[in-house]
C-alpha cells in the first residue's frame, strides 16, 4: 500500500495501473518507469514461456499448481494394461451405440405414422402330435393326458405399429406368453387288455414364451372407414420358450427353444380409442425334435390402446 | 482374421464339446414313478428259445411289490430290502438287494421295458428263458 501511496497521480491513471500491476508482480517499483517497456516485458515474459511448453518433448509436461504457485514438473506415467482395456471397452461401446444408431435410423428411415400400443388377452392352444418312431423307457396312459381341447392362456406385450414407404401399413410385436396347452395324439399305440392308450411321450401342456412378430396390415373397406376400422393382418411369428420342460421331457430334451408360426387376423380399430383382434396362429415348424412331430396352434383375443393415451 | 478365426473355432468347439446328458433325469423320472405305489402283478410272459410263448394271467393280485421313498422295497412274499435304478449299457435296470424271511440274501436285477404312473413292464433272462412282468398299480 505505501508503494501505492509513493505512485505519483498526477503522472496520470496509465501510471496508477502501473503501480497496481507492479504490486500485483511483485516488481519493484523503481523497476517501472516506462509503461510501454512494462508492458511489452511481461509479453516477452507470456512468449518464452509458450516458446518453452512447445519445445519440452512429449512426456514431460510443466503444470502450474494453483495453489502454491510453483512450477511442478510431472512425468507422464505409462498407460497400464486396465486402462488400456477401458479405453478399448469405451471405443468399442461407442462404436456399437454409434452402429445401433445408425441401424435403426436405417430401419425407421423409410417408415412414419409410428404409434406404440399396449395389448393383452387370452390365447386358446391345442399341440397337434405325431410320435412317429419315437421310444423311451416310459408310457403315459392317453386317458389322463388326451385332452384333445383348446386350453386357455393369457398375453400381454407391446406393439409398433406403423407405414412403410408411406404406403405398407406394418405391425412389429413382441409379447410374453402363458400358454397352456391341449394335446391330441394322432398315433396313440396300445397294449391291450394289460393297458389302453398310451404313448412313450409325454407333451407338456404349460409353457412360458416370448413372442415376436412382424404383420403386414391391409384396410377392408367395410363401412366408414373415418370412424371404424377393419384390417386383414398376416405374418410370420416366432415363439422362444422361456420356461423349462417337465422332468418327462427332460429325459431326451423333446422340445425345442423356438417355434416360428404363421398368423393371420381379423383387427377392429374403433375411433382409435382401442382396437380389437383375433389372431390364429398355425404351427409352421415342430416344437419338438424329431421324430416326433408338434404342431402348436393357439387363437388369440385380445384388445389394444396406443401407449401415449395411457402414459 | 486371426481374431475372426479363433471366435469361429471357439464357437464350434462350445457348441460340439457339450452334449446333454439324460440320465440323470431319467433316473429320476423313474424314481418318481416308482415309488411310493404297490405294484400287482397281472400277467407274465415267458419265451423259451424254442420259441415257445406262455402267457399267464396272475390277476387278482396274488403277488405285488412296493418300492418305498427311501429305497427300500418290500414284497408279499415277505422279502424286504433296498433297491436302486441304474442305467448300464442303455438299459434301465432296478437292482434289488433284500432278505428273504428266513434271512438269507438274494440280489436280482430287472430290466425295464416301459414304465409308467399306473404300468409297469419289466423283463429279465434266465437260462435262455425270456421273462416279462406286467405290473399294475390298480387293485
Amino acid at each position: 500500500m505505501s508503494k501505492l501511496i509513493k505512485c505519483n497521480m498526477k503522472k496520470g491513471k496509465q501510471y496508477f495501473m502501473v503501480c497496481i500491476l507492479a504490486l500485483a508482480t511483485n516488481v519493484s517499483h523503481g523497476q517501472i518507469k516506462n509503461f510501454n517497456l512494462f508492458i511489452k516485458s511481461i509479453k516477452e515474459k507470456k512468449e518464452q514461456k509458450a516458446a518453452a511448453a512447445k519445445v519440452s518433448p512429449k512426456a514431460e509436461q510443466i503444470k502450474k499448481v494453483p495453489k502454491t504457485d510453483t512450477l511442478v514438473k510431472v512425468q507422464k506415467v505409462p498407460k497400464t494394461d486396465t486402462t488400456q482395456f477401458a479405453d478399448l471397452l469405451k471405443q468399442k461401446t461407442k462404436w456399437v451405440k454409434d452402429l445401433a444408431i445408425k441401424a435403426n435410423q436405417k430401419l425407421l428411415a423409410n417408415t412414419s405414422e409410428n404409434n406404440v400400443y399396449i395389448f393383452g388377452g387370452i390365447n386358446f392352444s391345442k399341440q397337434y402330435i405325431n410320435t412317429g418312431n419315437y421310444n423311451s423307457n416310459f408310457s403315459y396312459d392317453l386317458a389322463n393326458y388326451n385332452k384333445a381341447a383348446f386350453k386357455p392362456g393369457y398375453f400381454a406385450g407391446f406393439r409398433l405399429d406403423g407405414k412403410y414407404k408411406q404406403k405398407h401399413k406394418y405391425a412389429f410385436i413382441m409379447s410374453l406368453n402363458k400358454i397352456a396347452s391341449g394335446t391330441s395324439y394322432n398315433d396313440p399305440k396300445t397294449l391291450a387288455p394289460f393297458l389302453g392308450t398310451y404313448s412313450k411321450f409325454k407333451a407338456d401342456d404349460q409353457f412360458f414364451t416370448l413372442s415376436t412378430a412382424l404383420y403386414y396390415k391391409k384396410l377392408l373397406t367395410i363401412g366408414d372407414t373415418s370412424k371404424r376400422k377393419f384390417y386383414i393382418v398376416g405374418g410370420p411369428s416366432i415363439e422362444t420358450r422361456l420356461s423349462g420342460q417337465s422332468t418327462d421331457n427332460l429325459v431326451n430334451y423333446n422340445y425345442h427353444r423356438f417355434l416360428l408360426r404363421g398368423d393371420l387376423g381379423l383387427e377392429f380399430d374403433n375411433r382409435s380409442n382401442y382396437t380389437i383382434f383375433l389372431h390364429y396362429k398355425q404351427g409352421i415348424t415342430s416344437f419338438t425334435r424329431s421324430p416326433i412331430s408338434t404342431t402348436m396352434n393357439s387363437v388369440e383375443l385380445g384388445v389394444m390402446l396406443k401407449a401415449n393415451d395411457i402414459f | 482374421m486371426k481374431k475372426l478365426l479363433i471366435i469361429i473355432f471357439s464357437t464350434v468347439f462350445v457348441f460340439t464339446s457339450c452334449s446333454k446328458d439324460g440320465t440323470g433325469p431319467e433316473i429320476n423320472l423313474s424314481y418318481q414313478m416308482l415309488s411310493e405305489k404297490i405294484w400287482y402283478l397281472d400277467y407274465t410272459l415267458t419265451s423259451a428259445s424254442n420259441g415257445a410263448v406262455t402267457k399267464s394271467y396272475i390277476g387278482q393280485s396274488t403277488y405285488f411289490v412296493k418300492f418305498l421313498n427311501d429305497k427300500t422295497t418290500l414284497d408279499s412274499d415277505g422279502i424286504t430290502g433296498t433297491y436302486t435304478v441304474e442305467k448300464i449299457n442303455g438299459v434301465l435296470q432296478i437292482h434289488v438287494q433284500a432278505k428273504t424271511t428266513g434271512s438269507n440274501s438274494i440280489e436280482y436285477i430287472y430290466n425295464i421295458e416301459t414304465l409308467g404312473t399306473n404300468v409297469m413292464i419289466l423283463y429279465f433272462q434266465k437260462a435262455g428263458v425270456a421273462t416279462k412282468l406286467y405290473y399294475n398299480t390298480s387293485h
